[in-house]
C-alpha cells in the first residue's frame, strides 16, 4: 500500500528525516506449501519511544497486504515480540493459495491504537524544537515498504523445451515463416502447414529430439530469454502473468544467471537447454552409425 | 452442466483478433465453434454448475445486477474461490458461450473499448473484475455478502442501488477491505437520503482524505462510520 510521503506529524520512515538516529526497516519472502503461501518477515525497530508505545498497546505493529487481482486487503497484527532496545522481530503469515495471486504489495506499518498525548518521540528532527502532536488511532507512526512480491502457486520446473514452448500448426498459412507468442502461459511457435507436418513427424523420432531441440528450441528460447532481459522493472509482475516467464526466471537463478549482465542470449539458451548442441551432435553420430 | 474455461493460448488469439471481428460480436447466438473451426478451444472443469441457470435479460438493463448477481453467485457459491475467479480464462467464456444472450442484451458489444473491458480483462488489476460482464456478479456478491444478517445480500443491493456506488466504491482501493466496505454500504443503508453521485463521490473523497494520514485498515467500523457521519451529515 503505498501512503504519502508528506505527513502532518512526524513519521520514521525511509523517506522522511522526521526522525533520527531511528530504524524501522522491513523484509518480506515468501514460499508454497501444498496449500498455502508462507510469507517470512524480518522487522526491524530502532526507536525508544515507539518501542515503549508497543509495549504499553498503545500502538500496534502490522504487516498490511494487499493483492489488487483478488480484491485482498488486510492487515495482520504482530504481538509476538520481545523487548529490548532494538527489536528485530521474525515470523511467519500464512495465507492461502485461493485467496491472492500476481502482485502483492506487503508494508509494514506502526500505528495509533489510542489518543497519543503529547508525542515527541526520540530522535525527532531539531526543526520541531519541542513541539508535541497529539496522534489520533490509525495515524502512522511507523512505515517501511510496501516490499512488492508476484506469488504463485503452479511453478513448473523447466525439464525440458516441451514445458515451456508449444508448437503448434497455425491454419492461416500453408507456407511462410515461424512465428512466436510471447503473450501467453508456453512460448507459442506457430509453424505454416507444409513445415508443421514434417516437424511432427520429426518430433516423434526419439533419435531426433536434440537435433529438434537445437534447430527450433535454441533460437525460441533465446527470443524467451531476450524477452526477460529487456523486461524493465515497471512491467514485471505484468509479464510474471505467464507462466513460461516466471519458470525460465526461476531457472536463471538457480543456475546463477543474471540475465540483464549476459552480453549474448544465445550462450545464456545454450546452458539453460544442457549443452543442447552436444546432443545434437550425438544423435547425428548415432544416426550415421545405423 | 460442467464449467468450461477457454485455453490459454484461444483466449490470446480471441483476444488479440477482437478489434477485428468486430462483425461476429453483432451476432445474436454464439461463433466460437466456427470462429476456431472446430479446434480445442476450451476445457472442461470438474465444477458442475445448475442446469437451467440463466440471467435476466428483461427490463432497464442496469436493474437486474441485483438479481443477477444473486444468481451468479448461488450458482458458483463453494464451488470456486477468489483466485479462480480472478481467471480471466473463466468469465470470458462464459461471457462468449454460455451468457451470450445477457451479455448482448446489457453490454451491447459496439465499440472495441466495450468488447475489451465487458467481454475479457481490460488489464490485470481488480478494476478489470469489476468491469467484465459475468465476473462483476459474481464480484458485487462474493465483496458484499454478509451471512450474519438476515438477507445476506442486503448489502449487494444497497452496492447496487446506482451503478455510481459500485464504480466509486469497487474502483478505490479502500474498496478492497471488507470493513471499510461494509461499513459504507451499511452507512448508505441506514442513511437512504443520502443519494446521488455528488453524494457517493463526497463519501470517497471523505475516505479518501482520511486515508491520506491514517490507516484506514487500522479503524474499526465503529471509527469509520463515525467519521463518515461526522462529515456527510455535518455531526
Amino acid at each position: 500500500m503505498k501512503t504519502t510521503e508528506r505527513f502532518p506529524y512526524p513519521v520514521l520512515s525511509a523517506f522522511s528525516d522526521d526522525i533520527e538516529n531511528s530504524t524501522f526497516e522491513s523484509t518480506v519472502i515468501y514460499q508454497t506449501d501444498k496449500k498455502d503461501y508462507r510469507f517470512t518477515y524480518t522487522i526491524t525497530l530502532h526507536n525508544s519511544t515507539i518501542i515503549q508505545l508497543l509495549k504499553e498497546h498503545r500502538a500496534v505493529l502490522a504487516l498490511h497486504f494487499e493483492c489488487g487481482r483478488t480484491f485482498f486487503r488486510e492487515k495482520y497484527k504482530i504481538e509476538d515480540i520481545t523487548w529490548s532496545d532494538c527489536i528485530t522481530i521474525s515470523g511467519t503469515i500464512v495465507i492461502p493459495w485461493s485467496r491472492i495471486c500476481g502482485k502483492t504489495e506487503i508494508s509494514a506499518f506502526i500505528y495509533a491504537d489510542d489518543v497519543i498525548e503529547n508525542y515527541h518521540p526520540e530522535g525527532l528532527h531539531p526543526d520541531y524544537q519541542q513541539t508535541t502532536f497529539t496522534m489520533r488511532p490509525g495515524e502512522i507512526l511507523a512505515t517501511s515498504g510496501p516490499v512488492i512480491l508476484d506469488v504463485y502457486s503452479d511453478y513448473e520446473p523447466i525439464q525440458k523445451p516441451d514445458s515451456i514452448i508449444v508448437f503448434k500448426l497455425d491454419k492461416e498459412r500453408e507456407t511462410g515463416e515461424i512465428h512466436i507468442n510471447l503473450n501467453s502461459d508456453k512460448i507459442e511457435v506457430s509453424l505454416p502447414k507444409n513445415m508443421f507436418d514434417k516437424y511432427e513427424a520429426l518430433r516423434t523420432d526419439k533419435q531426433k529430439e536434440g537435433i529438434i531441440t537445437s534447430l527450433l528450441g535454441i533460437p525460441v528460447l533465446m527470443e524467451g530469454l531476450r524477452f526477460i532481459k529487456e523486461t524493465v522493472d515497471e512491467n514485471l509482475s505484468e509479464n510474471r502473468r505467464y507462466r513460461w516467464f516466471r519458470s525460465l526466471e526461476k531457472k536463471l537463478l538457480e543456475m546463477g544467471i543474471n540475465i540483464k549482465n549476459e552480453e549474448n542470449t544465445f550462450e545464456a539458451a545454450q546452458r539453460v537447454f544442457e549443452n543442447p548442441y552436444m546432443r545434437a551432435a550425438d544423435d547425428f553420430e548415432k544416426m550415421d552409425r545405423l | 452442466m460442467k464449467l468450461k474455461v477457454f485455453k490459454q493460448e484461444s483466449l490470446e488469439q480471441l483476444k488479440r483478433d477482437a478489434s477485428k471481428q468486430i462483425d461476429l460480436y453483432q451476432r445474436t447466438t454464439p461463433w466460437l465453434n466456427e470462429y476456431f473451426r472446430g479446434g480445442a478451444y476450451y476445457c472442461e472443469t470438474q465444477i458442475n454448475l445448475p442446469d437451467n441457470l440463466s440471467l435476466l435479460t428483461e427490463g432497464e438493463p442496469s436493474d437486474t445486477d441485483k438479481e443477477n448477481s444473486k444468481r451468479i453467485y448461488e450458482a458458483f457459491r463453494g464451488r470456486i474461490n477468489p483466485v479462480q475467479a480472478a481467471e480471466e480464462r473463466l468469465w470470458t467464456y462464459l461471457c462468449h458461450e454460455t451468457f451470450w444472450d445477457y451479455m448482448i442484451w446489457r453490454w451491447p458489444p459496439k465499440k472495441e473499448g466495450t468488447i475489451i473491458s465487458r467481454y475479457f480483462f481490460d488489464g490485470e488489476s481488480s478494476r478489470a473484475l469489476s468491469r467484465n460482464g459475468i465476473s462483476r456478479l459474481w464480484w458485487f456478491a462474493h465483496l458484499t455478502y454478509d451471512e450474519s444478517r438476515n438477507d445476506p445480500y442486503e448489502l449487494t443491493n444497497i452496492l447496487l442501488y446506482s451503478q455510481d456506488i459500485q464504480h466509486n466504491l469497487l474502483e478505490r482501493n479502500f474498496g478492497r477491505n471488507r470493513t471499510i466496505l461494509h461499513t459504507v454500504l451499511d452507512f448508505l443503508r441506514v442513511h437512504p437520503e443520502i443519494k446521488g453521485k455528488e453524494q457517493y463521490v463526497k463519501i470517497v473523497k471523505t475516505l479518501n482524505r482520511l486515508g491520506g494520514v491514517r490507516l484506514l485498515d487500522a479503524l474499526g467500523p465503529e471509527r469509520i462510520k463515525e467519521y463518515i457521519e461526522s462529515k456527510i451529515l455535518n455531526r
